[in-house]
């Protein structure tokens, strides 16, 4: 929907805003504080209303641990199918590679031991609900204890329809603290 | 009582949480004798 050119004095109608303010730039279409959680599912956040997706999320130190992703089909299924791969490198005492071996989930990053003390990952998600491509998404990492910054770009090497996602420990224990936001980019 | 788990729903625009399920335990379970850790400059885990 192209922008609504407004002159002196214009009136401002209920349509007005909500067309043209509540619905301009990005969309916010879910998000949530966690504490202590096991899992952290974002569900139904992909949908045809957008193609691309900007993902928002910071996490509060309380135990050491890697953080997965993994992408959800229909009603919140995961794939767990070796179709994750990565191209980038991270950065602490050197700048090392991070090569394109498949995975059966996304690197997301690390929470740390500190209390207080964040690390955050920023993802830019293209294309995650279309079938007749492959997703694609840029993704940033930055952990404030250690230094850890970590860059790639990453794709899922099928042409899926995802609706949502998962973040989760790849220890298979450990819980997570903090706060998620996913906004829509609007495109008409 | 078992860990619990955050729900968001973008349709609803609700989010819960709830207690993880039997088969959620099972998937991190699975997930836990399959991680391989790979421990960077002792902090930190990276694959």
């Amino acid at each position: 929907m192209a922008v609504k050119q407004f002159t002196a004095y214009t009136g401002l109608s209920a349509s007005d805003t909500n067309i043209y303010l509540a619905n301009a730039g990005l969309v916010y279409v879910g998000g949530s504080d966690f504490s202590n959680e096991l899992i952290v599912y974002a569900n139904n956040v992909f949908s045809s209303a957008y193609d691309f997706y900007t993902v928002e999320c910071t996490f509060v130190g309380s135990t050491s641990t890697e953080i997965g992703l993994r992408w959800q089909t229909g009603t919140n299924t995961p794939d767990t199918t070796s179709n994750y791969y990565r191209y980038g490198f991270y950065n602490m005492t050197g700048i090392f590679q991070l090569n394109a071996t498949a995975t059966n989930y996304s690197f997301f990053g690390n929470t740390n031991s500190t209390a207080g003390v964040t690390s955050w990952t920023r993802l830019a998600v293209f294309n995650p609900n279309r079938s007749d491509t492959r997703t694609t998404w840029q993704h940033q990492h930055f952990d404030a204890q250690s230094g850890l910054q970590a860059y790639s770009d990453q794709q899922h090497a099928t042409n899926t329809s995802f609706t949502g996602f998962r973040v989760y420990a790849t220890n298979g224990t450990s819980t997570l603290t903090g706060r998620i936001r996913i906004y829509g980019m609007r495109q008409a | 009582m078992n860990p619990t788990v955050t729900e968001i729903n973008g349709l609803t625009g609700e989010t819960i949480t709830r207690e993880a399920t039997p088969e959620e335990l099972a998937e991190m379970a699975e997930i836990a004798a399959n991680y391989v850790p790979l421990v960077f400059e002792g902090l930190q885990d990276i694959p």
